[in-house]
């Protein structure tokens, strides 16, 4: 019983005590922060009169199916070095296909769009059908749209602002303590 | 003293470069009385502003989109998407709800050109989309420097795509003195007013056969009466038989019944008028005189506030 009536210990389990909660309240608010953040780079934001933004994971499925169908008709002309060409846009779309990371995901999809401007331009040496040629025209274009549409969403003002808590104290140094990390920009 | 003279120069680097983003952005304010229009290069014509604005009147009642065509001469140190994009957001082009609003930036100076639409029709106006639109009805006009005919022809494949696209009916055009003033038009609005004349006289004769068959129906009638008049003899009457009340002189002619009330209930123009003029002015938001453009029509356009997530086509 002398054990319980020890002032100095319990002022000790008391200050843990605090210190335990105040981090764990911390890790848990933060962390439910950060998930909202990055929860509207995959379900979009909503807006104030209920309108439901399309996410940019939803562009970025747009982008692998129109590049999906890019290749396929690409791969029904190209020869020589341009076939190696069409695999390594086949080979980037399925990388942003299967990207985990939000990060992962903005290069992949950067490395993408390069490739595929390259190999519409490498299209233009080649004598398509006129249904194949318009087809062409139009997939490479929305791609060109969904590209553009990534950069206006406002995923990024979502990040920016949870970021914005984390760099101000005391959420700094909780963040530190109870690791919870900045959300991931998208550019 | 190296130190001060850094931070002097700091400081003037990151104001330049605010007041450089700031004209980077530098959007026109919108021309309240051409809501569709905001021609600020001066390049389009006065009779394809009023045509447009004309037929997007009837859009915007029936649907809330808005087919909305900008100029300018340059878009600064901006990109023509990020101009674009601004400018449609600045200006709530479309519904606020529906967000379907159409956008045409054309930059004269930059030759160049950008097209969008808001979130509600991205699905419709996809990127390939537009560039098809813009190539098949913009490109080769533009390229001339012939804008005028290059919007107009553009805005008629718009407004035709979006009236399928919202089934809307083709008889709902825009007044005879808004309609261009081309040929095709004329010729048949000739013909029209000539196949309604014919049917007016087509009506009047009509009724006149109608109208003289009945009197000479009528004459013949009276001249047949004799033939039938009652027999030359006595009818038994009885005495309970009283004569018609129709054949007593009326003793006081009672007054008529009185309209008044009934008048108080026929509130012509009133009622109807003043909930239509409330609804429109919902719509309404910008105030001042009214323009000779938009004479023709009681309740004045304004942006709808929709918004776009900046997808779109250009020239380049």
């Amino acid at each position: 019983m002398k054990f319980w009536e020890n002032r100095r210990l319990s002022l000790c389990l008391m200050i843990v005590a605090i210190l335990v909660a105040t981090l764990f309240g911390s890790h848990r608010s933060l962390a439910k922060l950060r998930k909202d953040a990055v929860a509207v780079f995959y379900s979009g934001a909503t807006a104030k009169n209920g309108e439901k933004e399309k996410s940019l994971q939803e562009d970025l499925n747009d982008i692998v199916t129109r590049t999906s169908s890019l290749i396929g008709i690409a791969k029904k002309y190209v020869r020589d070095t341009d076939v190696k060409l069409a695999d390594e846009v086949s080979a980037l779309n399925d990388a942003l296909s299967s990207a985990t990371d939000i990060d992962e995901k903005y290069q992949a999809m950067i490395a993408l769009k390069a490739k595929v401007d390259t190999l519409y331009y490498a299209l233009d040496g080649y004598e398509l059908s006129d249904t194949n040629r318009k087809s062409v025209s139009i997939v490479y274009y929305d791609i060109q749209s969904f590209y553009e549409t990534t950069g206006h969403n406002s995923y990024n003002e979502y990040a920016d602002q949870f970021n914005q808590i984390l760099d101000k104290f005391p959420a700094s140094l909780l963040a530190k303590l109870t690791f919870v990390d900045k959300a991931p920009a998208f550019r | 003293m190296r130190k001060t003279f850094s931070k002097v120069v700091l400081i003037v680097i990151l104001l330049a470069g605010s007041f450089l983003h700031v004209n980077a952005l530098d959007i026109p304010e919108a021309d309240t009385d051409l809501v569709y229009v905001q021609d600020f290069a001066k390049v389009i014509n006065d009779s394809t502003i009023d045509y447009i604005v004309e037929k997007n009147k009837i859009l915007d009642e029936k649907t809330g989109a808005q087919i909305v065509v900008a100029t300018v001469n340059t878009t600064g140190t901006a990109d023509i998407e990020d101009y674009a994009y601004a400018m449609f957001n600045q200006y709530g082009i479309g519904s606020s709800s529906k967000d379907n609003g159409v956008f045409l930036l054309l930059v004269i100076a930059q030759e160049d050109y950008w097209m969008m639409a808001g979130s509600g029709l991205e699905s419709h106006y996809s990127g390939g989309a537009i560039k098809n639109l813009l190539w098949d009805y913009l490109e080769d006009d533009f390229a001339d420097g012939d804008y005028d005919a290059g919007v107009r022809s553009w805005f008629d494949a718009v407004y035709r795509d979006l009236s399928d696209y919202y089934n809307i009916s083709s008889s709902t055009t825009p007044s005879s003195p808004m309609m261009p003033d081309n040929h095709t038009d004329s010729y048949s609005s000739v013909l029209g007013s000539i196949f309604s004349t014919f049917l007016t006289i087509a009506f009047l004769i009509i009724v006149l056969i109608i109208v003289v068959s009945i009197l000479t129906s009528r004459r013949s009638t009276r001249y047949r009466a004799p033939r039938y008049q009652s027999p030359n003899y006595r009818v038994y009457r009885p005495i309970t038989f009283r004569t018609p009340d129709y054949y007593r002189p009326r003793d006081t002619y009672s007054p008529r019944p009185d309209h008044d009330s009934h008048s108080s209930s026929w509130n012509f123009g009133g009622g109807s008028s003043s909930h239509r003029s409330s609804s429109s002015s919902s719509r309404s938001s910008f105030g001042g005189g009214s323009s000779s453009r938009s004479s023709s029509s009681s309740s004045r356009s304004s942006f709808g506030g929709g918004s776009s997530r900046g997808g779109g086509a250009g020239r380049k």
